[in-house]
Protein backbone atom coordinates (compact mmCIF):
# COMPACT_ATOMS: atom_id res chain seq x y z
CA UNK A 1 0.00 0.00 0.00
CA UNK A 2 1.22 3.64 -0.71
CA UNK A 3 1.92 5.83 2.09
CA UNK A 4 -0.73 8.14 1.50
CA UNK A 5 -3.47 4.77 1.02
CA UNK A 6 -2.08 3.76 4.81
CA UNK A 7 -2.27 7.55 6.52
CA UNK A 8 -2.29 5.85 10.12
CA UNK A 9 -1.11 8.33 12.94
CA UNK A 10 -1.44 7.46 16.55
CA UNK A 11 -2.14 3.48 15.41
CA UNK A 12 0.30 2.60 18.26
CA UNK A 13 0.56 4.23 21.80
CA UNK A 14 4.19 4.95 21.70
CA UNK A 15 4.44 6.59 25.43
CA UNK A 16 2.95 3.01 26.72
CA UNK A 17 5.18 1.20 25.07
CA UNK A 18 8.33 -0.23 27.46
CA UNK A 19 11.57 0.93 27.77
CA UNK A 20 13.16 -2.14 26.27
CA UNK A 21 10.91 -1.86 22.90
CA UNK A 22 11.58 2.08 22.82
CA UNK A 23 15.75 1.38 22.95
CA UNK A 24 14.88 -1.01 20.13
CA UNK A 25 13.45 1.54 18.01
CA UNK A 26 16.00 4.18 18.84
CA UNK A 27 18.80 1.12 18.13
CA UNK A 28 17.15 0.61 14.59
CA UNK A 29 17.28 4.53 14.03
CA UNK A 30 20.42 4.30 15.07
CA UNK A 31 20.81 2.22 12.27
CA UNK A 32 18.83 3.99 9.80
CA UNK A 33 21.12 6.51 10.39
CA UNK B 1 28.96 18.68 0.72
CA UNK B 2 25.95 20.55 -1.66
CA UNK B 3 25.54 16.87 -3.45
CA UNK B 4 25.28 14.69 0.17
CA UNK B 5 22.84 17.72 1.57
CA UNK B 6 20.90 17.18 -2.26
CA UNK B 7 20.74 13.31 -2.04
CA UNK B 8 19.81 13.43 2.10
CA UNK B 9 16.65 15.71 1.06
CA UNK B 10 15.80 12.66 -1.55
CA UNK B 11 16.30 9.93 0.78
CA UNK B 12 14.15 11.82 2.80
CA UNK B 13 11.17 13.12 0.51
CA UNK B 14 11.23 9.17 -1.29
CA UNK B 15 8.40 8.11 1.31
CA UNK B 16 5.69 10.01 -0.62
CA UNK B 17 6.68 8.19 -3.63
CA UNK B 18 6.99 4.52 -2.95
CA UNK B 19 4.52 1.48 -1.85
CA UNK B 20 5.59 0.38 1.75
CA UNK B 21 6.33 -3.22 0.33
CA UNK B 22 9.93 -3.41 1.07
CA UNK B 23 8.97 -2.92 4.78
CA UNK B 24 6.06 -5.65 4.41
CA UNK B 25 8.35 -8.02 3.01
CA UNK B 26 11.22 -7.55 5.80
CA UNK B 27 8.08 -7.01 8.63
CA UNK B 28 6.70 -10.81 7.53
CA UNK B 29 8.46 -11.89 4.91
CA UNK B 30 11.72 -13.26 6.08
CA UNK B 31 10.61 -14.74 9.29
CA UNK B 32 7.58 -15.43 11.03
CA UNK B 33 6.17 -12.46 12.74
CA UNK B 34 4.42 -14.71 15.26
CA UNK B 35 7.80 -15.62 16.77
CA UNK B 36 9.10 -12.04 17.06
CA UNK B 37 10.42 -10.78 20.50
CA UNK B 38 12.51 -7.98 21.65
CA UNK B 39 15.58 -10.37 21.77
CA UNK B 40 15.02 -11.04 18.25
CA UNK B 41 15.17 -7.67 17.23
CA UNK B 42 17.68 -7.25 19.64
CA UNK B 43 20.08 -9.41 18.43
CA UNK B 44 19.44 -9.00 14.71
CA UNK B 45 19.94 -4.73 15.80
CA UNK B 46 23.41 -5.13 17.74
CA UNK B 47 24.25 -7.58 14.65
CA UNK B 48 24.05 -5.56 11.83
CA UNK B 49 25.50 -2.10 13.58
CA UNK B 50 28.13 -3.87 14.33
CA UNK B 51 28.44 -5.05 10.86
CA UNK B 52 27.54 -1.92 9.71
CA UNK B 53 30.22 0.22 11.53
CA UNK B 54 33.06 -2.36 10.52
CA UNK B 55 32.53 -2.10 6.61
CA UNK B 56 32.01 1.72 7.00
CA UNK B 57 35.45 1.78 9.22
CA UNK B 58 37.04 -0.14 6.26
CA UNK B 59 35.34 1.96 3.20
CA UNK B 60 33.87 -1.33 2.32
CA UNK B 61 30.48 -1.04 0.89
CA UNK B 62 28.72 -3.78 1.67
CA UNK B 63 24.45 -4.20 2.55
CA UNK B 64 22.82 -3.50 6.13
CA UNK B 65 19.61 -5.02 4.73
CA UNK B 66 21.11 -8.51 4.44
CA UNK B 67 23.07 -7.83 7.64
CA UNK B 68 19.61 -7.24 8.64
CA UNK B 69 18.32 -10.35 7.18
CA UNK B 70 21.02 -12.18 8.37
CA UNK B 71 20.19 -11.25 11.79
CA UNK B 72 16.66 -11.89 11.82
CA UNK B 73 17.50 -15.32 10.07
CA UNK B 74 20.29 -16.27 12.95
CA UNK B 75 18.34 -15.24 16.09
CA UNK B 76 14.72 -16.81 15.24
CA UNK B 77 17.16 -19.90 14.14
CA UNK B 78 18.30 -19.98 17.81
CA UNK B 79 14.56 -19.40 19.28
CA UNK B 80 12.40 -21.64 16.95
CA UNK B 81 14.62 -24.12 14.87
CA UNK B 82 14.44 -23.97 10.68
CA UNK B 83 10.01 -23.88 11.12
CA UNK B 84 9.93 -19.95 11.56
CA UNK B 85 11.52 -19.29 7.87
CA UNK B 86 10.31 -17.60 5.64
CA UNK B 87 11.63 -19.39 2.84
CA UNK B 88 9.87 -17.62 -0.44
CA UNK B 89 11.23 -14.03 0.98
CA UNK B 90 14.20 -15.31 1.92
CA UNK B 91 15.16 -16.63 -1.14
CA UNK B 92 13.67 -13.43 -3.19
CA UNK B 93 16.35 -11.76 -0.96
CA UNK B 94 19.20 -14.50 -1.47
CA UNK B 95 18.70 -14.20 -5.46
CA UNK B 96 18.75 -10.80 -5.54
CA UNK B 97 22.23 -10.47 -3.99
CA UNK B 98 23.63 -11.59 -7.31
CA UNK B 99 20.67 -10.15 -9.10
CA UNK B 100 20.50 -6.72 -8.47
CA UNK B 101 23.88 -5.80 -8.89
CA UNK B 102 23.68 -7.93 -12.44
CA UNK B 103 20.59 -5.85 -13.94
CA UNK B 104 22.39 -2.61 -12.56
CA UNK B 105 25.71 -3.10 -14.34
CA UNK B 106 23.45 -4.30 -17.40
CA UNK B 107 21.25 -0.76 -17.09
CA UNK B 108 24.53 0.98 -16.55
CA UNK B 109 25.66 -0.75 -19.56
CA UNK B 110 23.09 0.18 -22.15
CA UNK B 111 22.58 4.01 -20.98
CA UNK B 112 26.56 4.14 -21.10
CA UNK B 113 26.17 3.55 -24.65
CA UNK B 114 23.06 5.01 -25.61
CA UNK B 115 24.84 8.65 -23.84
CA UNK B 116 28.27 8.15 -25.88
CA UNK B 117 26.39 7.21 -28.88
CA UNK B 118 24.33 10.48 -28.54
CA UNK B 119 27.24 12.62 -27.69
CA UNK B 120 29.88 11.21 -30.03
CA UNK B 121 30.08 14.88 -32.03
CA UNK B 122 29.98 16.68 -28.90
CA UNK B 123 33.18 18.23 -27.72
CA UNK B 124 34.18 16.67 -24.78
CA UNK B 125 34.19 20.21 -22.45
CA UNK B 126 30.81 20.25 -23.33
CA UNK B 127 29.34 16.93 -22.65
CA UNK B 128 31.21 17.30 -19.43
CA UNK B 129 29.18 20.47 -18.61
CA UNK B 130 26.09 18.84 -19.70
CA UNK B 131 26.67 16.11 -17.43
CA UNK B 132 28.22 17.78 -14.62
CA UNK B 133 24.70 19.10 -14.29
CA UNK B 134 22.72 16.00 -15.43
CA UNK B 135 23.79 14.17 -12.22
CA UNK B 136 21.56 16.23 -10.08
CA UNK B 137 19.20 14.78 -11.96
CA UNK B 138 20.71 11.29 -11.54
CA UNK B 139 21.55 11.86 -8.11
CA UNK B 140 18.29 13.23 -7.08
CA UNK B 141 16.37 10.08 -8.59
CA UNK B 142 18.88 7.30 -6.92
CA UNK B 143 18.71 8.97 -3.70
CA UNK B 144 14.71 8.33 -4.23
CA UNK B 145 15.26 5.03 -4.72
CA UNK B 146 18.10 4.72 -1.74
CA UNK B 147 15.65 6.64 0.32
CA UNK B 148 12.45 3.91 -0.97
CA UNK B 149 14.32 0.76 -0.34
CA UNK B 150 16.67 1.29 2.76
CA UNK B 151 14.45 3.31 4.90
CA UNK B 152 11.64 0.31 4.80
CA UNK B 153 14.10 -2.05 5.91
CA UNK B 154 13.96 -0.34 9.35
CA UNK B 155 10.47 0.64 8.76
CA UNK B 156 9.80 -3.25 8.58
CA UNK B 157 11.93 -3.99 11.41
CA UNK B 158 10.20 -1.67 13.84
CA UNK B 159 6.82 -2.72 12.53
CA UNK B 160 8.11 -6.14 13.39
CA UNK B 161 8.88 -5.18 16.68
CA UNK B 162 5.53 -3.46 17.19
CA UNK B 163 3.42 -6.56 16.43
CA UNK B 164 5.48 -8.24 18.98
CA UNK B 165 4.45 -6.06 21.44
CA UNK B 166 0.92 -5.50 20.82
CA UNK B 167 1.06 -9.47 21.28
CA UNK B 168 2.75 -9.54 24.27
CA UNK B 169 -0.45 -8.28 25.90
CA UNK B 170 0.43 -4.61 25.33
CA UNK B 171 -3.39 -2.61 25.47
CA UNK B 172 -3.05 -1.77 21.71
CA UNK B 173 -4.11 -3.43 18.66
CA UNK B 174 -1.86 -5.07 16.21
CA UNK B 175 -0.71 -2.59 13.30
CA UNK B 176 -2.25 -3.19 10.01
CA UNK B 177 -0.07 -1.28 8.71
CA UNK B 178 3.30 0.49 8.90
CA UNK B 179 2.23 3.34 11.73
CA UNK B 180 2.77 6.80 9.90
CA UNK B 181 4.96 8.07 12.72
CA UNK B 182 7.57 4.84 12.37
CA UNK B 183 7.57 5.89 8.63
CA UNK B 184 8.85 9.39 9.03
CA UNK B 185 11.12 9.12 11.58
CA UNK B 186 12.70 6.16 9.45
CA UNK B 187 13.22 8.70 6.37
CA UNK B 188 14.10 10.95 8.72
CA UNK B 189 16.74 8.78 10.40
CA UNK B 190 18.06 8.19 6.91
CA UNK B 191 18.33 11.79 5.39
CA UNK B 192 20.71 12.41 8.39
CA UNK B 193 22.65 9.62 7.81
CA UNK B 194 23.30 10.63 4.67
CA UNK B 195 24.16 14.09 5.24
CA UNK B 196 26.52 13.04 7.92
CA UNK B 197 28.52 9.86 7.20
CA UNK B 198 27.77 9.35 2.98
CA UNK B 199 31.32 10.76 2.55
CA UNK B 200 33.21 7.13 2.95
CA UNK B 201 31.92 5.10 0.84
CA UNK B 202 31.20 7.21 -1.56
CA UNK B 203 35.21 7.89 -2.05
CA UNK B 204 35.23 3.54 -1.83
CA UNK B 205 32.61 3.13 -5.07
CA UNK B 206 33.69 7.26 -6.93
CA UNK B 207 37.44 6.93 -6.83
CA UNK B 208 39.04 3.33 -5.75
CA UNK B 209 36.96 0.88 -7.84
CA UNK B 210 36.77 2.90 -10.49
CA UNK B 211 37.50 7.22 -11.47
CA UNK B 212 34.28 8.48 -12.09
CA UNK B 213 33.87 10.84 -14.68
CA UNK B 214 30.77 13.04 -14.77
CA UNK B 215 28.82 11.36 -17.87
CA UNK B 216 29.90 7.88 -15.78
CA UNK B 217 28.00 8.99 -12.68
CA UNK B 218 25.50 10.12 -14.17
CA UNK B 219 24.91 6.29 -16.31
CA UNK B 220 25.47 4.56 -12.79
CA UNK B 221 22.99 6.28 -10.80
CA UNK B 222 20.51 6.16 -13.65
CA UNK B 223 21.23 2.43 -14.05
CA UNK B 224 21.01 1.79 -10.08
CA UNK B 225 18.27 4.19 -9.80
CA UNK B 226 16.36 2.09 -12.27
CA UNK B 227 17.41 -0.93 -10.87
CA UNK B 228 15.65 0.21 -7.71
CA UNK B 229 12.62 1.54 -8.69
CA UNK B 230 12.18 -1.69 -10.31
CA UNK B 231 12.73 -4.16 -7.09
CA UNK B 232 11.05 -1.50 -5.14
CA UNK B 233 7.66 -2.07 -7.39
CA UNK B 234 8.15 -6.10 -6.42
CA UNK B 235 9.03 -5.41 -2.72
CA UNK B 236 12.51 -7.02 -3.27
CA UNK B 237 14.55 -5.73 -0.76
CA UNK B 238 18.16 -5.14 -2.41
CA UNK B 239 20.93 -3.97 -1.27
CA UNK B 240 21.57 -0.23 -2.99
CA UNK B 241 25.37 -0.75 -2.30
CA UNK B 242 25.14 -3.54 -4.63
CA UNK B 243 23.18 -2.28 -7.22
CA UNK B 244 24.80 1.05 -7.20
CA UNK B 245 28.83 -0.66 -7.21
CA UNK B 246 27.07 -2.88 -10.18
CA UNK B 247 26.06 0.02 -12.72
CA UNK B 248 29.48 1.64 -11.52
CA UNK B 249 31.60 -1.32 -12.62
CA UNK B 250 29.36 -1.53 -15.42
CA UNK B 251 29.89 1.98 -16.61
CA UNK B 252 33.94 1.55 -16.01
CA UNK B 253 33.98 -1.16 -17.79
CA UNK B 254 33.05 0.41 -21.10
CA UNK B 255 36.26 2.21 -20.59
CA UNK B 256 38.33 -1.20 -21.30
CA UNK B 257 38.57 -3.98 -18.46
CA UNK B 258 41.87 -2.21 -17.25
CA UNK B 259 39.72 0.61 -16.21
CA UNK B 260 38.42 -1.19 -13.32
CA UNK B 261 40.46 -2.24 -9.59
CA UNK B 262 39.06 -5.77 -9.95
CA UNK B 263 40.59 -6.50 -6.91
CA UNK B 264 38.70 -4.10 -4.93
CA UNK B 265 35.48 -5.26 -6.80
CA UNK B 266 36.41 -8.65 -6.03
CA UNK B 267 36.53 -8.14 -1.97
CA UNK B 268 33.30 -6.00 -2.22
CA UNK B 269 31.65 -9.40 -3.64
CA UNK B 270 33.17 -11.15 -1.04
CA UNK B 271 31.87 -9.29 1.68
CA UNK B 272 28.52 -9.72 0.06
CA UNK B 273 28.84 -12.74 -0.22
CA UNK B 274 29.08 -13.75 3.23
CA UNK B 275 27.17 -10.65 4.72
CA UNK B 276 24.11 -12.96 5.60
CA UNK B 277 25.73 -16.38 6.79
CA UNK B 278 28.30 -14.15 8.46
CA UNK B 279 25.85 -11.79 10.37
CA UNK B 280 23.97 -14.99 11.06
CA UNK B 281 26.02 -17.29 12.75
CA UNK B 282 27.19 -14.00 15.19
CA UNK B 283 23.48 -13.30 15.64
CA UNK B 284 23.20 -16.91 17.34
CA UNK B 285 26.11 -16.43 19.21
CA UNK B 286 25.58 -12.95 21.22
CA UNK B 287 21.75 -14.82 21.43
CA UNK B 288 22.54 -16.52 24.86
CA UNK B 289 23.77 -13.74 26.25
CA UNK B 290 20.37 -11.57 25.35
CA UNK B 291 18.37 -13.91 27.62
CA UNK B 292 18.26 -11.20 30.27
CA UNK B 293 16.08 -8.71 28.16
CA UNK B 294 12.52 -9.03 28.99
CA UNK B 295 11.06 -11.04 25.60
Amino acid sequence: MHFFETLNFNAVPFWQLSVTVWALILLALAFDF
Amino acid sequence: MQAVVWAAFFNFIAFALFHLSVATTIGKGIIDPGIVDNRIIAATLIRACVWDILTWFYGLPTSSSHALIGGMIGSALMKTGWSAMQWHGIGKAAVFIFLAPLIGMAIGVVISIIVSWSFRNVPFGTANWVFRRGQLLSAALYSLGHGGNDAQKTMGIIYVLLIGASAEGAAFATPKEVPTEVVLACHVAMGLGTLFGGWRIVKTMGQRIVHLRPVDGFCAETGAAATLVLTLGFGIPVSTTHTITGAIVGVGSMKGPRAVRWSVAARVVWAWILTIPGTALVSMACWPALQWLPS
